[in-house]
């Protein structure tokens, strides 16, 4: 039983379903046969498909938008531009020409509709199917062409128009409707207008939805929403007015009883459309204030110490960082307890000969070596140079009550040689001994505030152990320059045993 | 230090890595030596630090979690893609991006006071969809490149294509499994049951003390890294071992 009442269903909405499916038939017929024939297939590169589609919307565009009707001229230079720009053929001189008017040909069939034949189960027999995209007429005398309502419905139900309105497009289509006196297919335009609104209506409120959980995503879908779906607003106002006062005209002039049943039909579901459209803007005003209030309050909550989540999963998925997504997850979860082995720990295992014995480090034979750094070096070397200096000084201050430096230079090159006089220790150890005006021997092995005198507490500690009751003093001699060995120029300095 | 006090404080640590629990209803002496015993707790301190794992007290209850980069304790991708029963990585990134979703069902803020008790299968694929909803958009039908394998756009059209529920799945034994949305969260949630995170009950999932624990304290405690890391300025929040597909 069961059965059969499907069966019915099938065979009873096969013919509506044909009929609809059928505006689609001279699409598909276009893009199957494509330029293959012509000029030996040297075009075939040129995608029907799109070609078609790029005619339609022309036409709507002229047809309608701009009200005017297209002409061939008007059609080949679109299609002109069109092949240059998309496909760039390389056509012979005047090949162009005929392949744009080959393809309006096949776009309009030789003039002939489309035609398929198909099986209608009700009246169980074979029926034929006519659709036309473009058609024409004979205008202040040339030929002009505008598209079919079939070419226009077709157009309408490819694609979730984002960048043109929908309900715009529709009514250009119910007007044409209007004027045709096709009443019947005019309901069917409004209602397909009102679901158009309904989808709005639903389309806010997932934003609404969206908003109450996530207010800046839900920001940004709003903005999205008004830019594809509300800026059309005006412009569809405006011809639901047209529309209108066509219906109203319209309802003036008609005659017939079921002509004016079928307009007030079309009057009732118009008025009903643009009643729902204005509450459709209402709504979304009233939306646009509320999510203007609802992110400023997230964004004060924004510096609150606490950790944000909302606005942790928004960074992470702006900078589309999974893997920080999954680092932030990570820390949630329990320790790893079930330990595992990789591979190369596992080769390893496999490897390992118990008996073997473990190597001992190797230690290579040989003598220790100990590294004498380059500062340690010049340490070592002055501290001795000093030393030589100091012994001089000391033996010299022991004999005689004071020395002069010229003199103390000089008994230096004696006992060094000449090369003294270039030798740089030689000034730094002058230097060093001017740091001080005395110096008290018997006591600098308990304090020495000096480079210097640390050497010198060494030297009587060892070797010069008898100067250790020595002390003397320096004076300066400012306006006496010498020049020991005629090198450099020093400040006499004159040395006195106290 | 005291020898006794030294031997309770590892006593802890023991249990502690081993995954037992430690709160004033279970194993109530050592909780309780931990909480009024201060060498005993500066011990165990010191041991966790260098451990590398992180202690968290929460409703008389001691939560231990791997510290940043914490090889020996913390978990790999591969280990929670065998976990969780799993097979490709960007499933374990839909996993992530679900559990985080699920956080912020509970807690949109770590200062929040949570009135939220439980959640259904339903509230995360609803919350997964919401929050994945603009990437699907920009998505489109645009062809995804090799580098974009591990993106948000992968997540959101693998999330997409699956279905709410496996074929022909009688809805009274919805399986946990990698086809179907409904399939996918219930694999979530009995990896996050394993992990002490949740309680099923019925078709609800309570969250548990060491769910709340973590969200309230370990990220508050770490909030100066959590953006970088995010950003994907710094290379790990909990662990450095991660393997690459």
């Amino acid at each position: 039983m069961s059965e059969q009442i499907f069966m019915n269903e099938i065979a009873a909405s096969h013919g509506e379903r044909m009929r609809h499916i059928g505006k689609y038939y001279p699409f598909f017929r276009l893009w199957d046969n494509g330029l293959n024939l012509f000029k030996d297939g040297r075009y075939a590169d040129i995608d029907m498909a799109y070609v078609t589609m790029a005619v339609i919307r022309y036409f709507i565009e002229e047809n309608s938008f701009n009200d005017r009707a297209v002409t061939y001229e008007m059609y080949a230079s679109f299609m002109s531009d069109l092949l240059v720009r998309d496909f760039s053929p390389k056509a012979e001189e005047g090949e162009l020409s005929q392949l744009v008017s080959y393809i309006f040909d096949k776009l309009c069939n030789d003039g002939k509709p489309f035609s398929a034949r198909w099986f209608d189960p009700s009246d169980k027999k074979m029926k034929t199917m006519r659709i036309r995209l473009i058609e024409s007429r004979f205008d202040q005398g040339r030929v002009v062409y505008s598209l079919t309502s079939d070419a226009i419905e077709f157009y309408l139900d490819t694609k979730e128009i984002k960048d043109e309105s929908q309900i715009s497009v529709e009514q250009v289509l119910l007007e044409k409707m209007v004027r045709a006196k096709n009443f019947s297919g005019s309901l069917a335009v409004i209602s397909r207008i009102n679901q158009e609104v309904s989808k709005l209506m639903v389309q806010k409120e997932e934003i609404v939805v969206l908003l109450g959980r996530n207010v800046f995503e839900g920001a940004k879908a709003l903005e999205a929403f008004f830019e594809s779906g509300l800026k059309w607003f005006d412009e569809e106002q405006k011809l639901f007015q047209k529309n209108r006062s066509l219906v109203d005209q319209a309802m003036r002039l008609s005659t017939g009883q079921a002509a004016q049943r079928e307009l007030y039909a079309v009057d009732t579901e118009l008025k009903r459309a643009m009643k729902k459209h204005g509450d459709l803007l209402i709504a979304c005003t009233k939306l646009q204030v509320e999510a203007d209030e609802m992110i400023a309050r997230a964004k004060k909550t924004r510096f609150r110490r606490s950790v944000d989540f909302v606005r942790l999963k928004e960074v992470f998925m702006e900078a589309d960082n999974v893997c920080g997504a999954a680092k932030l997850v990570k820390p949630l979860l329990g320790l790893r307890l079930h330990k595992t082995l990789n591979f190369h720990q596992l080769d390893g295992m496999l490897d390992y000969k118990p008996e073997e014995k473990v190597l001992e480090e190797a230690s290579p034979s040989g003598r220790e070596r100990s590294y004498v750094y380059e500062e340690e070096a010049a340490s070592k070397r002055i501290g001795s140079n000093f030393t030589f200096f100091l012994k001089v000084l000391f033996e010299q201050l022991t004999e005689k009550d004071e020395i002069g430096l010229e003199y103390l230079s000089h008994l230096y090159m004696m006992k060094f040689g000449e090369d003294i006089y270039q030798n740089g220790d030689f000034y730094a150890f002058l230097a060093h001994l001017s740091q001080k005006d005395s110096y008290d021997l018997t006591k600098i092995r308990e304090k020495q505030d000096t480079f210097l005198e640390e050497i010198m507490a060494e030297y009587i500690a060892g070797d010069g152990e008898k100067y250790d009751h020595l002390r003397f003093g320096l004076r300066f001699e400012p306006d006496r320059v010498i020049c020991p060995g005629g090198t450099y120029e020093v400040t006499n300095i004159i040395f006195e045993r106290k | 230090m005291d020898q006794r006090n030294l031997e309770k404080a590892m006593e802890i640590y023991g249990r502690l890595i081993v995954g037992e629990e430690i709160s004033k209803s279970v194993n109530g002496d050592l909780y309780e030596c931990y909480a009024g015993n201060t060498e005993v707790y500066d011990i165990l301190d010191t041991v966790l630090k260098k451990s590398n794992l992180k202690l968290y007290e929460y409703q008389d209850a001691l939560y231990v979690c791997a510290g940043p980069g914490n090889k020996v304790f913390g978990f790999t991708n591969d280990d929670l893609k065998k976990e969780i029963g799993l097979r490709l990585n960007k499933e374990l990134f839909l996993a992530y991006y679900m559990i985080f979703e699920t956080v912020i069902l509970f807690y949109e803020n770590s200062g929040d006071v949570s009135v939220r008790e439980y959640v259904r299968v339903s509230d995360v694929i609803e919350a997964v969809t919401a929050g994945l909803y603009g990437v699907l958009k920009k998505a489109g039908t645009e062809v995804l490149t090799e580098t974009e394998e591990n993106s948000f756009k992968t997540i959101a059209l693998l999330w997409d294509e699956l279905p709410m529920t496996a074929q022909n799945e009688d809805m009274s034994t919805l399986k946990a499994a990698r086809g179907s949305k409904i399939g996918m969260t219930k694999l979530v949630f009995n990896f996050l049951k394993s992990q002490n995170l949740f309680y099923e009950n019925g078709d609800k999932y309570y969250a548990t003390g060491r769910f709340r624990a973590m969200v309230c304290n370990y990220y508050e405690d770490e909030q100066s890294r959590l953006f970088e890391i995010a950003r994907g300025g710094e290379t790990d929040a909990a662990h450095s071992s991660d393997s690459r597909e």
